[in-house]
C-alpha cells in the first residue's frame, strides 16, 4: 500500500500547461501523479467517470466545451469531489471572475503568469494539508 | 418619360393661360381642364423622378399621382356635363372623383411619416382627432344654415361633404407633416400641402355661398383659389427630388410634439367662439361646444398614448444599449484573454530559458532574455489597464457606500512591503471619509495613485481625508518633487506621460491617471492635482450619509 498525491491540471493551452508543470516539477516526488486535461469535459470525465479523484485541481477558466466555472460548480456539487482543493489559474484577472469562483468555493485565484516559486509554495502548502489518498497497489 | 410628362404639363399650362382671357363659362372650364392636366403631368413627372428612392417617398408620390389622375377625371366628367346637360348622374361622378383627390393626396403625404410602430399609433390618433375635430366643427358651424337651406337633401349632403372632407383630409395631411418633421423641410411636399389647403378653403367658402344662396353657377370667384391650389400642387411636383435621408424620429421630438395638439385646440376654441357670436341662440352654439368637447377628449386620450409610445421607444432603446454593452463586454473579455494568453507563454518560456541556461549564457544573452520577459510583462500590464479603463465607465449603477478607511488599510497591507523595499512608507492619516463608489474600482483608483507615488515620488506616501462643503475628499500625497507645472495639464489624458515620468519609469502605460479620473467621475466625483510638499492628488466625492 502506498500513498499517492494526485494533481489534475485542467488547461487547454498547451504552452500554459507546460509552464505550470515546469513550475511544479521541483516539488514532485515519485508519489506524485499528475494528469493534464485539455478541456473541462475531459477533466470532468476523468474525475466523475474514471473516479480519478485528485488532491489538487489547477483549473483554467476559459476552456473550450466546458469552462472552468462549470467544472468548479460540478466539483463542489459532487459529494466525493467536494473536498478537492481547487486553484483557479487565469490570464484575465477580472474581479467578477474572482468573485464568482470564490463564491463557488475555490481555494485560491492566481493570475497567469503565476510566479513559479509562489505557485510551488501554494501547492505544497495545500497538499501538506490534504490527507493522502490511500490506494491499493 | 419624365421629360415627356413635363413637356405635356407645360403645354397644358400654356393652353390654359391662353384660353382664360377668351372669357365665358366654357373658356374658363377649358382653362381649368388644361391646368388640371398641367398639375397632373407635373405630379406624374415627380412620381417618375423619385423612382428608386425610399419606399415612403415612392408611396407618397405615387398616391399624389393617382390623386391628380382622379382630379383630372372629375374635371373631365364635369366638362362633359356642362357641354351635354343630358346626364344627371355626371355631376355625382365628378363629385366623387374630386372628393377622391384630397383623400388619396392627403393619405400620400400622411404616409410619408414612416415612423416606428408606437409613434405611428400616436400619429394615427392625431389624424383621427384632427379629422373628427375639423369635421365636427364644420358641421357645427354650418348646422343652422343647413337646417334652413332651401337646397334638397342630396344637395345639402354634397355641399357639406366637400368642406368637411377637405378640412378633415387637410388635417390628416397636417398630421402626417407634424408626424414627420422632415416633411417641414421639404419644399415639394409643403407646396402640395399648400395646394390642398387652397382647395379646402375654396370648398369651405363655396359651401357657405351655396347655403346662403349667393352662389352663381359658372362665375364662382372661388375658381381662382382652386386653380391656385392646383398650380401649387404642380409646382410642388416640379421641385420634387429624391431624398435618401432616413426619417429619424426620437422620443424627445415626440415629447415636444405633444404640445402641438393642445395649442391647436386652444386656437380652434377661440376661433369657434369668435365665430359663434355670444348673441347667437343656444341651439346654434351647442353643436360648436359639442365639437370642442370631442376634440378635447380625443386630445386627452392622445396625450396618454403619446407618452406610452415614448416609454415604449425608450425601453427599446435601453434594451438595445444593454445588449450592445453585454456584447462589448463579452468581446472585451475574450479579447483580453486571447491577447494575454500568448504573452503568458512568452514570458513563461523566457523565464524558463533564463533559469535553465543560468550560468551558461553570457551577460548579453541573459539581458536579451530579460528584455523579452520585461516587454511581455509590460504588454500584459497595458492590456489589463486598457480593459480596466474600457470597463470603468458603467459604475453608477453599482455605486455603494464605501468605508475608505478600511480600503486604505487593505492598501497598506498589500503595498506596504513594496513601499518599504523602496525605503518609503505608506501611512494612513486618521479616518478617511465614507464615499459612494464602486468598491473594487475605488480601490483600483487609490492603488494607481499610491503606485504612482511609489514609482515616481519619494518620502512617505500619505492617505488622508478632508471635509469640504457638501463634499468629502480623499488625499493621496507623497514627499517627492511633484509633477512639473508644464506637464500638469495633460496628466489625466489617456496615454499622456510626462517627460519626467518617462525618465523615472519607462514601463508605465500612461493609463493609470486616466483610469483614476474615469473611476472617480463615474461615481459622481472628480480628481485634481494640488501642489503640496510633493505630488498631491485630491479625490472629491459628494457627501454621503451612511
Amino acid at each position: 500500500m502506498s500513498s499517492v498525491r494526485r494533481i489534475l491540471v485542467a488547461e487547454d493551452n498547451h504552452d500554459h500547461a507546460l509552464l505550470t508543470l515546469d513550475a511544479l516539477e521541483p516539488s514532485f516526488d515519485g508519489d506524485t501523479d499528475v494528469r493534464v486535461a485539455r478541456d473541462g469535459r475531459e477533466a470532468l470525465s476523468l474525475m466523475l467517470d474514471e473516479q480519478w479523484v485528485p488532491d489538487l485541481l489547477l483549473l483554467d477558466i476559459q476552456m473550450p466545451i466546458v469552462d472552468g466555472f462549470e467544472v468548479l460548480r460540478r466539483v463542489k456539487d459532487d459529494e466525493r469531489l467536494r473536498s478537492v482543493a481547487v486553484v483557479m489559474l487565469t490570464s484575465s484577472a477580472d474581479e467578477r471572475d474572482i468573485c464568482r469562483s470564490l463564491g463557488y468555493g475555490t481555494e485560491r485565484f492566481l493570475t497567469k503568469p503565476a510566479d513559479a516559486t509562489a505557485l510551488r509554495e501554494l501547492v505544497s502548502q495545500i497538499l501538506s494539508r490534504s490527507s493522502r489518498v490511500e490506494v491499493n497497489p | 418619360m419624365r421629360r415627356m410628362a413635363l413637356v405635356l404639363g407645360a403645354a397644358a399650362l400654356v393652353a390654359g393661360i391662353a384660353e382664360w382671357p377668351l372669357g365665358g363659362e366654357s373658356a374658363r372650364h377649358d382653362a381649368n381642364v388644361a391646368w388640371t392636366l398641367a398639375a397632373a403631368f407635373a405630379v406624374c413627372a415627380a412620381a417618375e423622378a423619385v423612382r428608386g428612392s425610399s419606399r415612403t417617398e415612392l408611396r407618397t408620390w405615387t398616391s399624389l399621382a393617382v390623386a391628380a389622375g382622379a382630379w383630372l377625371c372629375g374635371q373631365a366628367a364635369w366638362n362633359w356635363y356642362t357641354s351635354n346637360a343630358s346626364s344627371v348622374r355626371v355631376p355625382s361622378i365628378a363629385d366623387i372623383l374630386w372628393l377622391a383627390f384630397p383623400v388619396i393626396a392627403s393619405i400620400g403625404i400622411y404616409r410619408f411619416a414612416d415612423v416606428p410602430a408606437p409613434v405611428r399609433r400616436v400619429i394615427d390618433l392625431d389624424a383621427v382627432a384632427l379629422a373628427v375635430g375639423a369635421g365636427a366643427l364644420t358641421v357645427a358651424l354650418n348646422w343652422h344654415a343647413f337646417q334652413t337651406s332651401p337646397l334638397s337633401i342630396s344637395g345639402r349632403a354634397t355641399t357639406l361633404a366637400y368642406p368637411t372632407l377637405y378640412a378633415a383630409l387637410v388635417a390628416i395631411a397636417a398630421g402626417g407633416i407634424v408626424g414627420a418633421p422632415e416633411v417641414l423641410r421639404r419644399r415639394d411636399l409643403m407646396l402640395v400641402f399648400g395646394g390642398l389647403l387652397c382647395e379646402s378653403i375654396g370648398f369651405a367658402l363655396w359651401c357657405t355661398e351655396v347655403l346662403s344662396g349667393t352662389f352663381v353657377q359658372g362665375s364662382s370667384r372661388l375658381d381662382f383659389l382652386w386653380t391656385l391650389g392646383l398650380l401649387l400642387i404642380g409646382a410642388g411636383a416640379l421641385v420634387a427630388r429624391r431624398d435618401p435621408q432616413p426619417i429619424l424620429y426620437g422620443p424627445d421630438r415626440l415629447r415636444r410634439r405633444t404640445a402641438l395638439p393642445a395649442i391647436a385646440f386652444v386656437v380652434v376654441s377661440i376661433t369657434a367662439f369668435v365665430l359663434g357670436h355670444e348673441d347667437a341662440p343656444f341651439d346654434q352654439r351647442l353643436p360648436v361646444l359639442i365639437a370642442l368637447c370631442i376634440i378635447g377628449g380625443i386630445l386627452l386620450v392622445r396625450g396618454w398614448f403619446a407618452f406610452a409610445a415614448v416609454e415604449e421607444l425608450e425601453a427599446a432603446r435601453r434594451a438595445t444599449l444593454a445588449r450592445r454593452n453585454r456584447e462589448l463586454e463579452a468581446f472585451a473579455y475574450s479579447a483580453s484573454h486571447d491577447l494575454k494568453a500568448p504573452l503568458v507563454s512568452i514570458s513563461g518560456f523566457a523565464g524558463m530559458l533564463e533559469r535553465s541556461l543560468a550560468g551558461r549564457l553570457g551577460d548579453d544573452e541573459m539581458y536579451y532574455l530579460q528584455r523579452i520577459d520585461a516587454n511581455a510583462q509590460g504588454l500584459q500590464e497595458l492590456i489589463a489597464d486598457l480593459f480596466a479603463f474600457a470597463r470603468s465607465g458603467d459604475d453608477e449603477r453599482v455605486a455603494q457606500p464605501v468605508d475608505a478607511t478600511a480600503l486604505a488599510a487593505e492598501l497598506v497591507a498589500e503595498l506596504g512591503d513594496r513601499a518599504a523595499a523602496r525605503g518609503m512608507a505608506l501611512v494612513v492619516d486618521g479616518e478617511l471619509p465614507a464615499v459612494r463608489a464602486h468598491p473594487v474600482r475605488l480601490k483600483q483608483a487609490l492603488t494607481n495613485l499610491v503606485d504612482n507615488s511609489l514609482r515616481y515620488g519619494a518620502g512617505d506616501v500619505r492617505l488622508s481625508g478632508r471635509d469640504g462643503k457638501g463634499v468629502v475628499e480623499i488625499l493621496v500625497e507623497d514627499g517627492g518633487t511633484g509633477i512639473p507645472a508644464v506637464e500638469r495639464d495633460r496628466i489625466f489624458d489617456v496615454f499622456a506621460r510626462g517627460e519626467s515620468a518617462r525618465r523615472a519609469s519607462p514601463e508605465g502605460t500612461g493609463l493609470g491617471l486616466a483610469l483614476v479620473k474615469r473611476i472617480v467621475e463615474s461615481s459622481g466625483g472628480n480628481v485634481r492635482y494640488e501642489d503640496g510638499a510633493g505630488a498631491r492628488f485630491v479625490l472629491t466625492f459628494p457627501e454621503v450619509a451612511l
